[in-house]
C-alpha cells in the first residue's frame, strides 16, 4: 500500500529518472550496495550488505560463519550479513583507536542465537578490508569441546596437544592472511628447534613456520603457539597491524573439557597448548593491534548455561585476564531489524508473504533471531 | 400287525371333524411389518465407473488426462450419498408425504399405526 | 390449579424425551468427554470475525462449547490437513516429535525447491516451481488421492475383489498415509524427513511411488470392473 502511495506520489512531482531511482531505493530499503564495512554507518544499521564471493572463499572458507547461516547462505544463492549495532559500534570504535596506545578488547556478549558469531564476521570483514592481519578462531569449543585427536606434547611435557585442529586453523590462517603474509618484513625473531634436524631459523619469514606447522602435523599446536608469539613482537615493532577475532573466547577458561591425557584425565584447557598462545595476543601488554572476542554459553556444556553475562562465562580467572575491557551487548532484533530481516526473507522467497505475519513471527520468535531462522524454516 | 393297520387308518377319508382346528395365532395380519427386506441395492454410477476405467486404459492410467470422467464420477457418488443420506434423515424422521409410492418400513408402520387393518 | 400443574409437567417431560430421542437419532458420541448437545469451538479468528458481523454470535454465547484441541492455533499458519498429516505421522504420542519431522520436511522442500529455482535460467522456469512448501503439501496428497478402492466381497463361496467408489475423506486419509508409508521405507541412513520431502515434492510432480501406488490400484479396479456390479445388495 505504502509503495503503491509513494509511487504515485512521486510521479506527480520527479523526473522519469529520479522516480525510478527513488522507487528502486524504496523497495530495496533493506539492503544496501556498500559492501566495505569501512563505510557502514548507522544510516545503514537494520540493512543487508552483500559479501563478494571471492572474500568469502578467503574469509570463511573454513569457518566463522555459524553451520545454520551457513546452509542459510547456499538456500539464499548468495552471503549476507546485516549491519547491526553492535558490530557497528565496534567498526567505529575501532577507527578512532591510536595503535601505539595498549590494546583494547571488545567483548560481545548476548543470549543464544543473538547473533554474536555474525557480529564478529562482520568485524573480520572490516579488518580483512582495512589490511589487518587477522587472527581469527573460528569457534573454541570446536577445539575444547569436539577436537578430532590428542596427544601428549614432545616439547612441553605436561602439555596436550590438539595436532589436527591446530593444523586446521593453520590452514585457516593462513588464507585468510593471504593479502598480508606477502609482506616480506614478517620475520621471525628467534630459532625455534623442532627436534635434532628440524628447526626454523631466527630471520625466516613467517609463512615457513606455518607451513612448518601444516606439513608435519606433529608440531602444530607448537607452530600456533609460535605464531601467536612472534605476531604479537612483530606488531609491538610496528610490522603489521593485528585484529584479533575469537569466537567463545570463554572456552579458554571453562575447566570441563573434553581433551583427555593419555590415562584419560581431563585436561583443564590452561594444559593444552594452543591456549597459551591465544592468551598470550589478548593480553593488554602489546600495541599496534586489537582484539574483539566473543563469550558463548554454548562454549560450555549444557549444564553450566546458566547466564549469558561475560563475568559468569569468563569466570575469576578469565575476568581478571580480561579486566579492563568494553562490553558490547548483543541484542535481539529490534523492530526495525526485525522488519527488514522479514523483508529480506521475503526477497529471497524464504517466506511467502502472507497478512499478519510479522506481527506472529515477531511474538513467536520473541525477535531472537536464530529463532526466527528456525520458525521460518519451516513455512 | 400295527404297521398294516396304521396304513388301513391312512387310506381312509377322514372327517374333518376328527382334526380340530387349533388357532395357534389370530388369523389376521399384523399391525406392523418388519424391516428386514428393505435393504437396497447400494450399486450406483456403474456406467460412469466404466467410462472413467476405460478412460484410464486409454491414457495409461493417467488421471491428468480423464479429469472430466473423473469429475463425472465423483458427482455423480456425492449424489448418490447425499440422496441415500436424506432419505435415512426422512426415514430417521418417517414423514409421511402424500401420494408416495415406495414406502420405508417405518412409514408404513406409521401408516398402520394410523390405519389398523380388520 | 393441580391440573395445570401437571399439564406442564407433562408438556416438559414430553420435550425432553423429544429431545433425548432427537438426540440419540443424530449421534451417538462414544467416547467423548462432552455431552452431545456440547458444539464444535470455532477457533479461526476470521471465522470468528465473521460470526460477529452477521450476529450469529450472539445466539453461540449461550451454547455450551467444547475447548479447542492443543493443536487447533488462530496462528495465520494453521491448516486443517496439515494438523491432520502430523497427527498420522504422529506414533505413541510423541506429536512434538511429529511436529518437528513435518517442519524439517517443509524446509527441506523449500531448500530443494529454492536450489532449483535459482539454477533455472528462465522466467518462465522460475515461475513454474512452486516454493511455498505447504502448496507443494497440498498438490502432493491431491495428486495422490485414488478415486476407486477394491473391497473383498463373498460371493457364492469365493472372494471377490470388487471396485467400489471412495468417499473423499478415505481417499485422503489413504493418500496421506500412502505418503508417510513410502517415506519410512528408506535405508537406515536416510532420515524420514529427508525421504518425506522427496516423496512430497515427486507426488507434487505427479511422478514418484506413490502417484504409482495409486495408478496401480487403479488398474487392479479396471481389471476388476467385471465384479462391480457385485456391491452390497
Amino acid at each position: 500500500m505504502l509503495k503503491v502511495v509513494s509511487k504515485e506520489v512521486l510521479g506527480a512531482r520527479l523526473p522519469k529518472n529520479i522516480r525510478a531511482l527513488c522507487v528502486a531505493t524504496h523497495s530495496q530499503k533493506f539492503r544496501t550496495s556498500e559492501d566495505k564495512p569501512s563505510y557502514h554507518s548507522s544510516s545503514n544499521s537494520a540493512q543487508y550488505y552483500k559479501i563478494p564471493q571471492d572474500i568469502r572463499n578467503q574469509l570463511f572458507a573454513h569457518g566463522g560463519i555459524p553451520k545454520s547461516y551457513n546452509i542459510q547462505t547456499k538456500s539464499f544463492a548468495e552471503t549476507c550479513l546485516m549491519v547491526r549495532e553492535p558490530s557497528l559500534d565496534i567498526i567505529n570504535c575501532i577507527k578512532s583507536i591510536d595503535y601505539s596506545k595498549p590494546v583494547n578488547r571488545f567483548v560481545l556478549y548476548g543470549k543464544k542465537g543473538s547473533g554474536k558469531s555474525l557480529a564478529l564476521a562482520h568485524v573480520v570483514h572490516y579488518g580483512l578490508e582495512t589490511g589487518h592481519l587477522i587472527l581469527h578462531v573460528p569457534w573454541v569449543g570446536q577445539w575444547m569441546r569436539y577436537c578430532k585427536e590428542y596427544s601428549n606434547s614432545e616439547l612441553k611435557p605436561g602439555n596436550v596437544d590438539i595436532n589436527l585442529d591446530a593444523a586446521n586453523w593453520l590452514v585457516h590462517f593462513k588464507t585468510q592472511n593471504a593479502h598480508v603474509l606477502s609482506n616480506a618484513d614478517l620475520v621471525i625473531g628467534q630459532d625455534y628447534v623442532w627436534s635434532k634436524r628440524e628447526k626454523t631459523q631466527k630471520g625466516a619469514h613467517i609463512l615457513e613456520l606455518i607451513e612448518h606447522g601444516i606439513s608435519r602435523v606433529k608440531y602444530a599446536s607448537s607452530c600456533v603457539l609460535g605464531l601467536c608469539m612472534e605476531i604479537k613482537e612483530l606488531s609491538k615493532k610496528g610490522k603489521c597491524k593485528t585484529m584479533v577475532a575469537i569466537d567463545g573466547y570463554n572456552g579458554f577458561f571453562y575447566p570441563k573439557t573434553r581433551v583427555y591425557t593419555e590415562k584419560k584425565e581431563m585436561v583443564p584447557p590452561s594444559k593444552v597448548t594452543v591456549t597459551e598462545g591465544f592468551l598470550e595476543v589478548t593480553k593488554f601488554d602489546w600495541n599496534n593491534a586489537v582484539c574483539v572476542l566473543t563469550v558463548d554459553e554454548i562454549a560450555s556444556a549444557k549444564e553450566d548455561q546458566l547466564s549469558h553475562m561475560p563475568k559468569y562465562l569468563l569466570g575469576k580467572e578469565g575476568f581478571e585476564h580480561l579486566d579492563p575491557f568494553i562490553p558490547v551487548a548483543v541484542n535481539e532484533y529490534t523492530d526495525k531489524e526485525f522488519t527488514s530481516c522479514m523483508e529480506y526473507y521475503r526477497e529471497r522467497k524464504w517466506v511467502q508473504p502472507a497478512p499478519g505475519q510479522d506481527e506472529e513471527l515477531s511474538f513467536l520468535s520473541g525477535s531472537n533471531p536464530y529463532k526466527l531462522m528456525q520458525i521460518c524454516a519451516g513455512l | 400287525m400295527r404297521t398294516f393297520a396304521a396304513l388301513l387308518a391312512a387310506r381312509g377319508a377322514r372327517k374333518e371333524t376328527s382334526v380340530p382346528y387349533q388357532e395357534i395365532l389370530p388369523l389376521k395380519l399384523k399391525q406392523r411389518v418388519s424391516g428386514k427386506g428393505d435393504n437396497s441395492s447400494d450399486v450406483c454410477c456403474i456406467q460412469e465407473m466404466s467410462l472413467m476405467l476405460a478412460c484410464f486404459k486409454l491414457n495409461e492410467f493417467d488421471q491428468s488426462l480423464c479429469s472430466k470422467e473423473v469429475q463425472n464420477f465423483s458427482k455423480c457418488y456425492q449424489g448418490h450419498l447425499q440422496t441415500k443420506q436424506k432419505q435415512k434423515e426422512m426415514d430417521e424422521k418417517g414423514i409421511l408425504r402424500m401420494g408416495e409410492r415406495n414406502l420405508s418400513h417405518k412409514q408404513l408402520n406409521k401408516y398402520l399405526r394410523k390405519f389398523p387393518n380388520i | 390449579m393441580a391440573l395445570v400443574k401437571t399439564l406442564a409437567n407433562l408438556k416438559s417431560v414430553q420435550i425432553l424425551t423429544n429431545k433425548l430421542a432427537a438426540l440419540s437419532v443424530v449421534q451417538q458420541n462414544g467416547m467423548s468427554m462432552y455431552p452431545p448437545y456440547y458444539i464444535n469451538p470455532i477457533f479461526k479468528k476470521d471465522a470468528q470475525v465473521e460470526l460477529f458481523e452477521n450476529g450469529e454470535a450472539q445466539k453461540l454465547a449461550h451454547i455450551p462449547t467444547k475447548a479447542a484441541l492443543i493443536d487447533q492455533t488462530c496462528s495465520i499458519y494453521y491448516d486443517d490437513d496439515i494438523r491432520l498429516f502430523r497427527n498420522y505421522i504422529m506414533r505413541s504420542g510423541r506429536k512434538s516429535l511429529a511436529r518437528e519431522l513435518l517442519d524439517k520436511a517443509f524446509e527441506k522442500v523449500k531448500r530443494s525447491q529454492l536450489e532449483k529455482f535459482h539454477k533455472a535460467k528462465t522466467e518462465e522456469d522460475k515461475n513454474k516451481i512452486v516454493l511455498d512448501p505447504r502448496e507443494v503439501f497440498h498438490m502432493a496428497v491431491d495428486n495422490c488421492k485414488p478415486v476407486l478402492f477394491l473391497t473383498p466381497i463373498k460371493r457364492g463361496g469365493v472372494k471377490y475383489q470388487v471396485p467400489v467408489p471412495i468417499t473423499e475423506k478415505k481417499s485422503q486419509f489413504l493418500s496421506m498415509k500412502w505418503l508417510i508409508e513410502a517415506a519410512t521405507d528408506k535405508e537406515r541412513t536416510v532420515h524420514f524427513p529427508e525421504k518425506l520431502a522427496y516423496e512430497l515434492i515427486d507426488a507434487s510432480n505427479n511422478t514418484g511411488r506413490v502417484v504409482k501406488r495409486k495408478q496401480d490400484l487403479h488398474r487392479q479396479c479396471e481389471a476388476n470392473r467385471a465384479y462391480a456390479h457385485y456391491r452390497w445388495s
